[in-house]
């Protein structure tokens, strides 16, 4: 079972509701036990993935824009690599942003850039779990969104796509 | 002092240690001002090395490590020292918070 491909979609709607904000939490719980029921070690694979899938969720919830419409978690696991793909809709000028801050932050070699990230204006909360992603877990980030045609600002679909390699989620487990 | 929720638990109520147990994953950086004050207090009392068991905290997300690396940053300004007591068997703070020693040279991890 462990060599087996493992997949899944979930849909759902990005609802601001900070009171209801324990769901995103316990929807990367479910989603963690479900992409890896049958791997060891379980729990330290399970922590990783409802780990990232958390952030996503919550992602999602702060910077999603058009609220009602659906948008889309998908996992895939094989015996090698974990992808996590995230679906939403992003005002053009936050991918812009987002996809700087990402580059910005792969190329952090000082001690002081990297205490920058922490205090960025705009996804200062997420700087250290990017750093860590590609750096602790040499975890890859891909954006990819709809063309902007217009030169204004607008809504576009993007996709982030998170992937991860299994031996990375275990090495130190293992050792 | 002792915060108490349904998710996590962060106790003070000893001189120079602090446990933080359970799950924080809490909606901002600023929702982690009120619990993150224990921390805060304690390190300005603290008289040596300020303990953070961490050990039984299973998850914190990117908004509860920003506000932890940024108490680190505070215990910088102040030339207080700070070890991190982490669980290896937890991957998020086995593999993650190494990276804090890059704000603070005197920010020390023990993990058991």
């Amino acid at each position: 079972m462990t060599n087996q491909n493992i997949n899944f979609d979930i849909n759902f709607l990005p609802i601001d509701i900070i009171s209801s904000w324990k769901r995103a939490s316990l929807s990367s719980a479910f989603c963690s036990n479900l992409l890896n029921s049958n791997e060891t070690p379980q729990h330290y694979i399970n922590n990783t993935l409802s780990t990232i899938i958390n952030e996503c969720l919550e992602f999602s919830i702060k910077h999603g824009v058009k609220k009602t419409e659906q948008y889309s978690l998908s996992c895939f696991k094989d015996s090698k690599q974990t992808t996590i793909e995230l679906s939403l809709y992003l005002i053009s000028h936050q991918i812009n942003l987002l996809k700087n801050y990402i580059k910005k932050i792969k190329l952090i070699k000082k001690n002081n850039e990297f205490e920058n990230i922490l205090f960025a204006k705009e996804f200062s909360e997420l700087g250290y779990a990017i750093y860590s992603l590609t750096k602790d877990y040499k975890g890859k980030i891909n954006i990819e969104n709809q063309k902007n045609k217009e030169k204004t600002s607008s809504i576009l679909k993007t996709r982030i796509i998170i992937k991860l390699n299994n031996k990375d989620m275990t090495h130190d487990y293992q050792n | 002092m002792i915060i108490k929720t349904e998710d996590y638990i962060i106790d003070s109520s000893s001189l120079n240690k602090i446990t933080i147990s359970g799950s924080m994953r809490l909606p901002s950086p600023l929702s982690y001002d009120q619990p993150f004050s224990l921390i805060k207090n304690a390190l300005e009392e603290s008289t040596d090395i300020l303990n953070i068991d961490i050990t039984e905290l299973e998850y914190l997300n990117s908004s509860g490590i920003t506000s932890l690396a940024r108490m680190i940053i505070q215990a910088r300004k102040d030339d207080k020292s700070i070890k991190l007591i982490i669980n290896k068997n937890i991957p998020w703070q086995n593999k993650t918070l190494s990276s804090l020693q890059n704000l603070w040279e005197k920010l020390y991890i023990e993990s058991n």
